[in-house]
């Protein structure tokens, strides 16, 4: 049954032979209950007194049919008056869902069309069921069937019932390639969003079957082959069977490989005299006999078409010509540079902004009104709206303006919730339970301004801090911002004492050049240190409460690959601060730090040598408090406790041996790590890896006024303080388990002193939902 | 650390200006080979400006105009060029603008309501005066 | 947490359509607008082809409207008219569509199709029923919201001019001066403009805008703000003297922005 039903037609020719030309005196309608006469005549082209033309008639039927008020609409002619029978659609007065489990009413009632007191059509009935087919077939159920019922009421009304019978989710369960030799079945499985349903994976959906995810997929394996050399890649067929109980889905992949390409010629040609080829080939990122990576051909258009706009070309349309040949497995390109039409920006509408404000993102736009239009720059601009992170997409479509040379860019966005509430729970060996609560909204008042409340508590440490940040400080591309923090410190087992600081500190944030970036801060902060009695003087005096009032820079160079997960690249960052302006505390403290990550052997394995170094010095005729100074071990030293290392208070026995005491921090530290990640063989869908590490270093410089000196005997006590080195190797794992990040230790103190308070094994995890 | 340029407004094809002969150039002709202007005057329509204006952006710093071209062409009432007049950013003043804004209705989200994410809408009280019953006084009961 | 369930989701209880119809009116007296809104559509609903079922379309209409519940305002008056185009309270019907859309109005830092969407649901109202008395309350609604859309473009403006986009910023007030002749904001555009035109040294451009702002607003502090920046500046302003150097400009300028 055709879904839209054909309107009837009049039949010209019998009205016209019947009765020749009949001039219509009066209209009557019959058969209508709800619509009223006068609404129907307002539709007629016919009015009282004119001829009776059928053509008018017929077209009058259509209109009247397409209101969809009418399940039948007839006319005839008796003498002359034109009578119109209609028969009205019946109003549906209920609409009930039966068999629906998986899926809630509400979703199913949202997205049909057919509501209480809407007209009832055989059309839209169809349509709907369609619709339920589809919502079920989204979430992963192909073996639904959905059969409308109808049951009839008085006054033309009718109850309209959808029996669904749901039958079992249609989940994942094997995916497996064909044709691929180069990588494996469980690298391309780690490539494709699609995943194989597995207990514990109950909180992703992408193990339902969805088709346009299958085509989603195939995308990501050419763009994973065509970065990889592989021009000529083709996923050959992309086949769901059903398993025979209809429990599941097999997807079989079958690939075409095919071979590895180099870059082989690549030329520019333009007519545009005075762009010269020479400088343009050069400055390509696809260069001549490299490997063939797809997304640098993109690349390489950008770079062309900036290159135009700088050479005063502002209007340029720049088309990749690409050609493989199979027999010397090169591919060559010809990137044909034309003049593209004068057209400017006359304006820029930003839509669906419903809380930010428009200014917040303009400013991320790299094109202003009256600016040449430029598709590079629209990309470019839609990038950094997006990663802006308020926004669940982001459009960006130029429109014909008011003349043939204008156009306008219309920013169209959709706001997404960018308020936050966190919970986190943690254990570890050493900090026994951490809890960490926090509320944070990123885009306060529609500004983009950052701004969290967060209190995370633990056995050894207690931080309540708000933190506030304008990203973009005076219209400028300067963050700055202020953070409130109380942090109170027991470092009792450690070190016998305790310490509350409370303070407020502004900082800014400002990029120096594409990977460098700065930082400024001045911090003022009480310090209150609280020791046990009988501790030794080198702990006791730095009892009392002072205020700190410092000046701080940072500068950090970042050229990693992926934050997350860096497998090349390298990082490094200095940051000092000066205390003494005002305030009881004067001192430099200085700390460096450097990473260089490498892929070895295969793209999973990565050997990464990071160090830090750091010296505190006090100035002015103050000393170093203990408070103030560093203490390493632990996370940060892997083989030893927390503060395991450095100087400390120790005193000899009987037989001569040290017995250890409390530990005093040190004012300069180095120490650096090497360590080879690698996957543990295990699916990559368990999420676990890891990693043999050695770890190296040294700690210590004590202040003078704080060391006592060794007087023999077994009755005092005395500190040692030596810059001895310390050396530790073992292995770590990390899970990421559905409940969050775990990871376990294992490491030995190879070369340490007799003092060091060692460690053989760490183990700590942390949730957050 | 390297700034990056970026030029706005008009752009001439190639770098140089071609030159707009005074009496001879007609609007047709500078459309032809200029194109059309950045902007006409407010109140002129025979007066056309091409605006181009070249800045460089560095880190934090605010953006500096490196180098500007104002071309003010006046056409006489038949649409021959009259006077062509040039500025560049030596001519560009300091000009303090003026903070003092004309008012807008529209209430800005209060804080809360922000954080809690729903909108607010624009009390009509506030606008028309009247009270919030649409169409003043009287709703639907009047006129059934 | 899916917030609570609807609580004027009622039973399915067959009742006479007059009662449900009184309940639904005293629901609505005592401002309990989502219940009337819901037993209203009850009543269309159980006697679809009543005489009540027609009117209570409207009221589940204005009851929705007044409980803030824009879009199913929207939606009744919009079902409401498709039903019944040529009932003797269309024009309220559509008069409720376009100051449903009016409330959504953001301010001017933000998205303005609602705006727009208000601006032209109040034209149809104007223009299908011009002598309604819904009228003059659209036609004072229709300046307000010109009025908002010519203040956004004057934010979006002042940004360009802060950051120093002089073009962009001349072009937004412009664009003002020329759609939004009549509202409140022509003067604050004029005297932008000449900020604009001063900051780039584009002295003669200014001293016609200043002109113009002197002649049609002469008390206004806009005015006066135009005045000591070109005086400052070395460019004298133009008095009453601007009509005999270049005759017919100030009618030309009169005739653009009142035309």
């Amino acid at each position: 049954q055709p879904a839209q039903e054909q309107a009837p037609q009049l039949d010209a020719q019998s009205l016209q032979e019947e009765q020749g030309p009949v001039r219509v005196m009066q209209i009557l309608v019959e058969g209508n209950q709800r619509v009223e006469a006068d609404t129907i005549l307002s539709y007629m082209l016919v009015r009282p007194g004119d001829v009776a033309d059928p053509r008018l008639i017929n077209l009058s039927m259509q209109t009247l049919f397409a209101t969809n008020l009418f399940a039948d609409v007839r006319v005839g002619i008796e003498g002359s008056t034109l009578v119109i029978f209609v028969r009205e659609n019946p109003v549906i007065n209920r609409v009930v869902l039966e068999g629906n489990r998986a899926i809630n009413n509400s979703r199913i009632t949202d997205e049909i069309q057919l509501q209480p007191r809407a007209l009832f059509t055989r059309a839209r009935v169809q349509a709907d069921v369609q619709r339920i087919l589809e919502i079920y077939r989204r979430s992963g159920r192909f073996a639904v069937q959905v059969n409308p019922q109808i049951v009839e009421l008085p006054q033309n009304r009718v109850d309209l019932v959808f029996e669904i019978s749901e039958g079992p989710t249609t989940g994942v369960r094997r995916i497996n390639f064909v044709g691929n030799r180069a990588f494996s079945d469980r690298r391309l499985r780690s490539e494709v969003v699609t995943s194989e349903a597995r207990w514990w994976r109950f909180f992703s959906s992408n193990d339902n079957y969805d088709p346009d995810r299958l085509e989603f997929d195939r995308e990501q394996l050419r763009e994973f082959y065509a970065d990889r050399g592989y021009a000529d890649f083709r996923v050959s067929s992309a086949i769901a069977e059903l398993v025979p109980d209809q429990s599941g889905f097999y997807i079989t992949y079958t690939v075409d490989e095919g071979q590895v390409y180099n870059f082989g010629e690549i030329t520019v040609t333009t007519e545009i005299e005075d762009l010269s080829s020479e400088y343009l080939e050069a400055i390509v990122s696809t260069r001549p006999g490299s490997l063939y990576v797809g997304s640098r051909i993109e690349e390489s258009v950008d770079t062309l078409t900036f290159a135009a706009g700088a050479a005063g070309y502002a209007f340029v349309d720049v088309r990749p010509r690409v050609r493989t040949n199979r027999e010397t497995q090169t591919v060559d390109i010809e990137y044909v540079i034309n003049p593209a039409p004068r057209v400017y920006i006359e304006r820029i509408d930003i839509l669906g902004n419903s809380r930010t404000l428009d200014r917040v993102i303009r400013r991320e736009l790299e094109l202003v009104e009256g600016d040449a239009f430029n598709q590079v720059l629209v990309n470019l601009s839609r990038q950094r709206v997006r990663r802006l992170g308020f926004f669940e997409n982001v459009e960006i479509t130029p429109v014909q303006g008011s003349s043939a040379d204008r156009a306008r860019l219309q920013v169209n966005v959709t706001e997404q919730p960018t308020g936050e509430l966190a919970f986190g729970v943690g254990y570890s060996s050493t900090d026994s339970f951490l809890v960490d609560f926090s509320v944070s909204e990123r885009n306060l008042r529609g500004r983009g301004q950052f701004l969290r409340f967060r209190v995370s508590e633990s056995s050894r440490r207690r931080q309540i801090d708000i933190r506030f940040t304008e990203p973009r400080f005076l219209d400028r591309n300067l963050a700055a911002g202020f953070d409130l923090f109380q942090v109170r410190s027991n470092f009792s087992q450690e070190a016998s004492f305790e310490t509350e600081s409370t303070g407020f500190s502004l900082r800014t944030g400002f990029p120096l050049t594409a990977s460098v970036e700065g930082g400024l801060n001045f911090t003022l902060r009480n310090d209150e240190v609280r020791t046990f009695a009988g501790v030794s003087s080198a702990i006791a005096r730095a009892a009392g409460s002072r205020l700190t009032s410092l000046v701080g820079y940072s500068v950090a160079w970042n050229r990693i690959d992926d934050f997350r997960r860096p497998t090349n690249g390298f990082q490094m960052s200095l940051n000092q601060e000066i205390a003494g302006f005002g305030g009881d505390v004067r001192y430099v403290r200085t700390e460096g730090r450097g990473a260089i990550y490498r892929n070895v052997f295969r793209s999973d394995i990565v050997l990464s040598l990071t160090g830090e170094t750091g010296l505190i010095l006090g100035w002015g005729g103050d000393d170093v408090r203990i408070n103030d100074r560093f203490f390493k071990g632990g996370n940060s030293f892997r083989g030893f406790e927390t503060a395991g290392i450095g100087p400390r208070v120790v005193q000899r026995n009987t037989e001569g041996e040290l017995i250890r005491g409390d530990a005093l921090g040190g004012n300069f530290y180095a120490i650096g790590a090497l360590e080879l990640g690698f996957p543990l063989g295990l699916p990559e869908q368990y999420g676990v890896r890891g990693s043999l590490f050695t770890e190296f270093g040294t700690m210590g410089i004590l202040p003078s006024v704080d060391q006592i000196a060794d007087v023999g005997g077994t009755t005092s006590a005395f500190t040692i303080d030596e810059l001895a080195p310390r050396v530790s190797v073992g292995v770590s794992i990390f899970w990421d388990s559905p409940f969050g990040p775990v990871r376990f230790d294992f490491a030995e103190a190879l070369v340490h002193q007799e003092y060091d308070r060692r460690e053989f094994f760490r183990f700590s995890t942390s949730t957050g939902f | 650390c390297n700034p990056t340029l970026r030029t706005h407004g008009y752009r001439y094809t190639d770098g140089e200006v071609p030159e707009i002969q005074v009496g001879e150039d007609t609007e047709a002709t500078l459309l032809a080979t200029l194109g059309s202007p950045s902007v006409r005057g407010t109140f002129e329509e025979n007066t056309w400006y091409y605006i181009t204006d070249t800045r460089e952006y560095l880190a934090y710093l605010r953006p500096n105009t490196l180098a500007r071209r104002v071309i003010a062409v006046r056409f006489d009432d038949d649409g021959t060029v009259a006077e062509v007049n040039e500025y560049d950013a030596s001519d560009s003043r300091q000009v303090n603008y003026v903070a003092r804004t004309t008012p807008t209705r529209g209430r800005e989200l209060t804080l809360l309501e922000q954080v809690l994410g729903n909108v607010g809408r624009l009390p009509t009280d506030q606008i028309s005066g009247q009270d919030n019953l649409p169409g003043g006084a009287g709703g639907p009961r009047r006129n059934d | 947490c899916q917030g609570n369930r609807n609580r004027a989701e009622l039973a399915y209880v067959a009742r006479p359509v007059e009662t449900l119809y009184n309940n639904a009116f005293r629901e609505l007296e005592r401002r309990r607008y989502t219940q009337a809104a819901a037993l209203f559509d009850e009543v269309e609903r159980q006697h679809p082809f009543s005489e009540w079922a027609r009117r209570s379309m409207l009221m589940a209409a204005f009851a929705n409207y007044q409980a803030t519940r824009y879009e199913q305002a929207i939606a009744n008056a919009e079902r409401f008219i498709a039903l019944h185009p040529g009932s003797s309270s269309a024009p309220y019907a559509y008069y409720l569509i376009a100051i449903s859309h009016y409330e959504r109005i953001y301010d001017v830092g933000r998205d303005q199709s609602t705006t727009q969407a208000a601006y032209d649901a109040l034209q149809q109202v104007v223009r299908r029923f011009p002598d309604s008395p819904y009228a003059r309350d659209a036609r004072l609604k229709i300046d307000m919201t010109r009025d908002h859309l010519a203040g956004k473009d004057m934010d979006v403006g002042r940004w360009y001019l802060r950051n120093g986009f002089h073009l962009a910023a001349i072009g937004r007030f412009q664009n003002v001066v020329r759609e939004y002749g009549t509202t409140s904001h022509v003067p604050e555009a004029l005297h932008r403009l000449v900020e604009a035109y001063v900051a780039m040294g584009v002295a003669e451009e200014a001293r016609q805008v200043a002109a113009v702002l002197g002649h049609n607003f002469p008390g206004s502090a806009w005015y006066q703000d135009s005045y000591t920046l070109l005086t400052s500046r070395g460019i004298d302003v133009p008095g009453e003297g601007i009509e005999e150097s270049d005759p017919g400009l100030l009618r030309r300028a009169m005739s653009r922005i009142f035309g």
